[in-house]
């Protein structure tokens, strides 16, 4: 019996580690019968370093944890599956790359992905062909036309193609 | 198995041992009253703030991580909560000025004090009661269990200063403690 008491004083003190406790700490632990009298022991070396300490002062007789264990009756013992765990250090790092700007540009590349690849899969679009009708350009005009766009052709320098040529539209004819 | 009391204690109250918090709250129940005394003034205040603390510990401790000791932990919730009612009773105190002006003839004072005069001869006698077993104890064993308790040292330190193994000192504190304990309790404590 002294040995489990010189045991609960050293789990006291920090100065002895739970492997190393043995039966002691899973009586102390276990509670009911045996164990109860090993918590008492437990609370009541506390309470001694308590008094020693002054710390007594504050609360009075054997201090809150009677209360406070009659208040825990109300609540529900917590699930092991409740309990955050520590999570390794690179998951950490990871969930902070979003908030890195090179995070949220691959987020913003891989979102525009999503869009070209979706719009790829989407179900082709019915379309209907309505005929214009063409009113013939005289000469002057062609040329006036002509001229305005080669004038303002600097905006189409990333197409590679200079002249008219950005503005070439390709179609194909079918005859009937 | 963790290599700390407090962590395998933890860990048993976040597996749904929920009287495992028991053996937390008897370990820091001073210490945290101590700590809302430097803070709270009414003793009557102290104490129910201190039931709060650990009753939010409770709640709280799915979340705790392990990042920092759980004394640690505790303290903070502890500081806060005294703040937090601070800061309330501040607004209540100035509700309620009128009032405590009213009862200033009937001895509002002795009302916002707490501690009633049987609990401090209580306190007082529970003190002397100690100081005297600690007188008879031999004095290699009350030498060990002041070094820790009072200054804190490890039995490392404390077998460095006397002299001894470290399993002597484990020894002489345990002897220490149980000494004083049956004196406390031949005593009614």
């Amino acid at each position: 019996m002294n040995d489990h008491k010189e045991k609960i004083s050293a789990l006291t003190d920090g100065e002895l580690r739970p492997r190393d406790a043995g039966d002691s700490l899973a009586r102390l632990l276990a509670g009911g019968e045996g164990g109860g009298g090993q918590r008492a022991v437990w609370a009541r070396y506390h309470f001694i370093g308590g008094v020693l300490r002054g710390e007594h002062r504050h609360i009075k007789g054997g201090g809150v944890a009677a209360r406070v264990a009659e208040a825990l009756l109300d609540e529900a013992p917590h699930r092991p599956a409740a309990v955050k765990r520590r999570r390794p250090r690179f998951a950490l790092r990871r969930l902070r790359l979003w908030w890195w700007p090179g995070g949220a540009l691959a987020a913003a590349a891989a979102l525009a992905v999503a869009l070209v690849v979706g719009d790829f899969f989407a179900p082709p679009a019915v379309t209907t062909v309505t005929k214009v009708p063409v009113r013939p350009v005289t000469p002057q005009t062609e040329s006036a036309l002509n001229a305005f766009l080669v004038d303002h052709g600097e905006f189409h320098g990333a197409h590679g193609l200079s002249g008219l040529m950005s503005y070439t539209r390709f179609v194909v004819h079918e005859e009937e | 198995m963790p290599e700390d009391t407090d962590q395998a204690l933890v860990a048993r109250v976040q597996a749904g041992d929920r009287d495992a918090f028991n053996l937390l709250v008897a370990r820091y129940q001073w210490k945290i009253g101590g700590v809302i005394a430097r803070h709270v003034f009414d003793p009557r205040d102290v104490e129910d703030l201190c039931q709060e603390v650990f009753i939010r510990a409770y709640r709280a401790l799915p979340g705790f991580r392990g990042d920092s000791l759980f004394y640690t932990w505790l303290y903070r919730i502890a500081v806060n909560s005294a703040k937090n009612f601070l800061a309330s009773s501040g607004r209540r105190m100035r509700s309620a000025s009128v009032a405590v002006e009213d009862a200033a003839q009937a001895g509002a004072a002795a009302l916002r004090d707490g501690a009633t005069p049987e609990g401090n001869i209580l306190q007082r006698e529970l003190s002397q009661c100690l100081q005297a077993a600690l007188r008879n104890l031999p004095a290699v064993f009350r030498e060990a269990l002041l070094m820790r308790e009072m200054d804190g040292l490890s039995y490392d330190e404390i077998a460095g200063v006397m002299g001894c193994p470290v399993g002597t000192v484990r020894s002489r504190i345990f002897r220490a403690r149980e000494a004083l304990s049956v004196e406390l309790q031949a005593r009614g404590f």
